[in-house]
C-alpha cells in the first residue's frame, strides 16, 4: 500500500505554524520585556534575558569619605552591586583596556600601590597604606553572570506614575457601553428586519449594507460639528464619555446589524411560526427563542466590536479630550511614544497592558463559537 | 366541537397563483387528510387555516367563526411541523409547556397537562432532555406532545412522518390513528403526498392539485369512484392503468376499440352521439385477471414480472394503434409467467373507469362534475 502524502494539508498545516510563531514571537517578547529591569532592557534583548548571561559593567566604588582606618591600613569596603540581583562577577579589571585584568578573588594592585580585590558577590575591599584621597571612586570594569531576573517595577511606574492606569480605566469605560449599545440596538433591529414585515424593509437592509462601504473617517468630522453644535446649544462638553459610545455605536451599527441579520436568517422559519402558533408575541420570540439561540453570534460580534473600539484611535482622539480623566489607552500610549520614546520599559509595559484585555476576551469568549447550539432543532 | 369552513379561498405569491377558489368544510371530530403532489399548495393552505399565511381573499371559518383577521394563537388550534420545529434549547418539557406559560397557567396546571401529554405520547422518560438527545422518532413524538398540551379543538399537521425511516413511520402513523381516538374532541386536518398516510388516517380525503381540488371524499370513495383522472392516477399504489378507447357503438352493450385487434365491451351507458370520440379507460391492477375464455380478453406482451410472494406485478404491453400502452397487472399468489410471454387478459366486472376527453368521470352518457 502506498502512502498517500497530502501536501496541501502539510502545506497549509505549515502555513498555520508559520502564521502562530509570527504572531506569538513579538508577543511573547512583548511580554518578557514588560517584565524586565529597565536598565537591562535598554542593553541587550529580551531573549538573553531567558538564560543565565555574561555580561560586562562598569561600576565605581565608593569614596573617601567611606574610608575606615584599621591596624595602620586605610580600608573601603562595599558591594559593587546596587541590589541583589544573583550576579556573580567572573572576572574584572581597573582600566578599559584590560577589563578581565582578574580573576574574581585575586588582588590587583594598583599603581598608587593599594590593593583591590573584588569577590563574586560583588563585595570589594580597596586597601592602602595612605589614606584615599579621591572623592570619586574607582572605577572597576566586571565580567559577571546575571541569571534571569524580572520585576513588576515597570508595571507599577506606568500604571501608577505614568497615568496609563487612568487611561485602561477609561478605555474600559468607552469600550463596554460602545459594544453592548450597539449589540442591544442591533438584536432588536435585526430580529425586525428578519421576522417581521413592515414597509420599506428590503429598502433598509439594502442601505445598511450600503453603508458598510462607507468609510468612517469621512463623517468624523461632520459629526464632531454637530457635536459641537448640540454641544454648544445645551451648554454642555462637546467631547465626552456619552458622544464617544454614541459615535462607536453609529459605526458599528451596520455591520452589527448585517452580522446578526446573517445569523438570525438562518434561524429555522418553522421554529418560529411553531412559536407564533403556540402563542408567543415577536416580543416573547425574541426575548425567549431568538436571544437564547443567538449567543454564539453575540458573542463572535461582541468580540469584533471591542476589540475594534479598544484597538481604535482615530475616534478616540477625535471625540475625547486629551486630559488624564478621559484619554484613553491608544492615545496615552501615542502620547507616551513621543515624550518617552526612549523609555523601552514604559512602552513594552504599556503595549502589553493594552494587549492584556483582548486576550482575555478572546480566550474566554472562545468557547461560545462553536457550533450546534441549533442542532436537534430541525430534521437530521 | 369545531368544524372548519373554508369559502372560495385563494391566495398567490407574487405572480403565481398557488390556491385558486378553494371551498371546503371539514366536519367536527373529523380526520382530514390534505393529498395532492408537491408543490400543489398542499402546506399553503394548512398555514392559512392557522394563520401563519395571509388570506388573499375568502374566508375560513373556525366553529362558526370567521378567523380571517385572527392571530394564530386565538385560533384555538395546534401545528406540528414537518421539520419538527423543536426550540433547541429547551428541555423538552419546556418544549412542551412553552405556551402554557405564556398563557400564564398556574405552575401545578402546566405540570399536570404535560406529564398527561408524555403519558400519551410515552415519552415521560425524556422531559429533562434536549431535543438534540433524542431521535428523529422521539423529537416528533415531542412536536405532537407540544400541540397536545395546548388542548386545541383543531390539530393541523404538515407532513409530520416524512423525516421518519419507513419502519418509525408505520409505527408513528399508528400512534397518530389512536390520538384520534383518544381525543373525539379535536379535528385534525393532516397534509401529506404520501397516499397510504392518507388512506389509512383519513375519514375524509382531499385531493388537491396545482391549487385546486380535485375530489373530496372517503378512501373508498376516491379509490372506487375517482371523479377524474388525476385522482384515478394518484390514488392506488401501483397507479390505475390508463389507455385511450375508442367508442365503436353505444347501445345495450357497447364496445371500445384499444386497437384493430383489441375490441371491449364496456359496461358504461353512452349516448348515440358518443360514437367515434375517445375515452381514456382505466382499470387498477388489482382488477386484471388472467383471461378464463375469449370473451372480452385482451392479450399483453410481459417485460417484468416482479414476484413478491402474495402476488406478483406483471408489467406488460399493448400494442394501440399509434403507439404501446404499458399496463401492470397486480395477479395474487405466484403466477407462471415469465418475460417475453403472451398473455391474455381480462378486466374484473364493473371495475371499469371511464374518463372523458378531459379527463372527467364519464358515468350513463354524463359528466361527473
Ligand atoms: N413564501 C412563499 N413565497 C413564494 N412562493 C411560495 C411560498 N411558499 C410556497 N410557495 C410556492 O407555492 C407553491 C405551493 O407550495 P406549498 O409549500 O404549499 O406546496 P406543498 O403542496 O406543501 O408541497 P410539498 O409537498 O413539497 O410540501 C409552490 O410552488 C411554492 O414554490
Ligand atoms: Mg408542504
Amino acid at each position: 500500500m502506498k502512502i498517500k502524502i497530502n501536501f496541501s494539508s502539510i502545506l497549509s498545516q505549515l502555513l498555520l505554524l508559520f502564521f502562530v510563531i509570527l504572531w506569538i514571537t513579538p508577543t511573547f517578547g512583548l511580554f518578557i520585556s514588560s517584565f524586565r529591569d529597565k536598565d537591562q532592557l535598554a542593553i541587550s534583548g529580551w531573549w538573553t534575558s531567558l538564560v543565565t548571561t555574561e555580561v560586562n559593567e562598569i561600576h565605581r566604588t565608593k569614596g573617601k569619605k567611606d574610608q575606615v582606618e584599621d591596624e595602620g591600613f586605610y580600608i573601603i569596603k562595599g558591594n559593587l552591586f546596587k541590589k541583589d540581583e544573583g550576579k556573580k562577577v567572573l572576572s574584572y579589571g581597573v582600566t578599559s583596556k584590560n577589563i578581565n585584568a582578574y580573576k574574581v578573588g585575586e588582588v590587583a594592585i594598583l599603581k598608587d600601590k593599594s590593593e583591590i580585590t573584588v569577590f563574586e558577590n560583588g563585595n570589594y575591599q580597596l586597601k592602602s597604606k595612605s589614606e584615599f584621597k579621591k572623592k570619586k571612586g574607582r572605577r572597576i570594569f566586571i565580567t559577571a553572570t546575571s541569571p534571569p531576573s524580572f520585576t513588576l517595577d515597570n508595571y507599577k511606574e506606568v500604571l501608577f506614575k505614568e497615568g496609563l492606569g487612568q487611561a485602561f480605566l477609561n478605555t474600559i469605560a468607552v469600550a463596554l457601553p460602545a459594544t453592548l449599545i450597539p449589540l442591544i440596538i442591533c438584536s432588536f433591529f435585526s430580529y425586525s428586519l428578519t421576522w417581521m414585515n413592515f414597509f420599506g424593509r428590503d429598502l433598509l437592509l439594502a442601505t445598511i449594507i450600503a453603508s458598510l462601504v462607507v468609510p468612517l473617517q469621512m463623517s468624523l468630522i461632520p459629526i464632531l460639528t454637530i457635536y459641537n453644535d448640540l454641544g454648544a446649544l445645551f451648554n454642555v462638553e462637546a467631547k465626552s464619555f456619552p458622544g464617544v459610545w454614541m459615535a462607536h455605536t453609529g459605526f458599528g451599527l451596520a455591520s452589527t446589524t448585517f452580522l446578526l441579520w446573517n445569523f438570525m436568517k438562518s434561524l429555522p422559519n418553522e421554529m418560529l411560526e411553531a412559536a407564533k402558533v403556540d402563542g408567543a408575541s415577536h416580543y416573547d420570540t425574541f426575548v425567549r427563542i431568538v436571544i437564547p439561540l443567538s449567543i454564539p453570534a453575540f458573542a463572535s460580534i461582541f468580540i469584533l466590536q471591542f476589540l475594534w473600539v479598544w484597538n481604535d484611535l482615530l475616534v478616540g482622539l477625535v471625540f475625547l479630550d486629551k486630559h488624564p480623566s478621559e484619554i484613553i489607552l491608544t492615545a496615552k500610549l501615542k502620547e507616551l511614544l513621543g515624550s518617552r520614546g526612549e523609555n523601552w520599559e514604559i512602552l513594552t509595559t504599556g503595549a502589553f497592558i493594552s494587549m492584556t484585555v483582548p486576550l482575555f476576551i478572546f480566550f474566554s469568549l472562545q468557547r461560545f463559537f462553536i457550533r450546534g447550539l441549533v442542532a436537534g432543532s430541525v430534521k437530521g | 366541537m369545531a368544524e372548519i369552513q373554508i369559502n372560495s379561498l385563494s391566495k398567490s405569491f407574487g405572480k403565481s397563483k398557488v390556491i385558486k377558489d378553494i371551498s371546503l368544510s371539514i366536519q367536527s371530530r373529523s380526520f382530514t387528510v390534505i393529498v395532492g403532489p408537491s408543490g400543489c399548495g398542499k402546506s399553503t393552505l394548512l398555514r392559512m387555516i392557522a394563520g401563519l399565511e395571509k388570506i388573499d381573499t375568502g374566508e375560513i371559518k373556525i366553529a362558526g367563526k370567521s378567523v380571517n383577521d385572527l392571530p394564530p394563537k386565538d385560533r384555538e388550534i395546534a401545528m406540528v411541523f414537518q421539520s419538527y420545529a423543536l426550540y433547541p434549547h429547551m428541555t423538552v418539557f419546556n418544549n412542551m409547556a412553552f405556551g402554557l406559560k405564556l398563557e400564564k397557567k398556574s405552575k401545578s396546571e402546566i405540570e399536570n397537562r404535560v406529564k398527561e401529554a408524555a403519558r400519551i405520547l410515552q415519552i415521560e422518560n425524556l422531559l429533562d432532555r434536549k431535543p438534540k438527545q433524542l431521535s428523529g422518532g422521539q423529537r416528533q413524538r415531542v412536536a405532537i406532545g407540544r400541540a397536545i398540551t395546548r388542548n386545541p379543538k383543531v390539530f393541523l399537521f404538515d407532513e409530520p412522518l416524512s423525516n421518519l425511516d419507513a419502519a418509525l413511520r408505520v409505527a408513528t402513523r399508528i400512534e397518530i390513528a389512536n390520538l384520534h381516538d383518544s381525543m373525539p374532541d379535536a379535528t385534525m386536518v393532516y397534509v401529506t403526498h404520501d397516499q397510504v398516510e392518507a388512506m389509512t388516517l383519513a375519514n375524509q380525503i382531499v385531493v388537491l392539485s396545482e391549487g385546486q381540488i380535485e375530489q373530496i371524499g372517503s378512501p373508498l370513495e376516491l379509490y372506487e369512484e375517482p371523479d377524474n383522472l388525476f385522482v384515478a392516477k394518484f390514488i392506488g399504489s401501483p397507479a390505475m392503468n390508463i389507455i385511450p378507447i375508442e367508442i365503436l357503438t353505444t347501445g345495450i352493450n357497447p364496445v371500445g376499440k384499444i386497437n384493430e385487434k383489441i375490441k371491449i365491451t364496456l359496461e358504461t351507458k353512452f349516448s348515440s352521439s358518443d360514437k367515434g370520440r375517445e375515452f381514456h379507460l382505466g382499470f387498477r391492477p388489482e382488477n386484471l385477471m388472467l383471461a378464463k375464455t375469449d370473451k372480452n380478453s385482451f392479450t399483453a406482451d410481459v417485460s417484468l414480472v416482479e414476484s413478491l410472494g402474495e402476488y406478483a406485478l406483471v408489467y406488460a404491453n399493448i400494442k394501440g394503434s399509434s403507439s404501446d400502452y404499458n399496463i401492470i397487472a397486480k395477479l395474487l399468489g405466484t403466477p407462471k409467467i415469465s418475460k417475453g410471454d403472451q398473455v391474455s387478459f381480462q378486466i374484473q366486472k364493473s371495475k371499469m373507469h371511464l374518463f372523458d376527453e378531459e379527463g372527467r368521470r364519464y358515468i350513463n352518457g354524463k359528466k361527473q362534475v
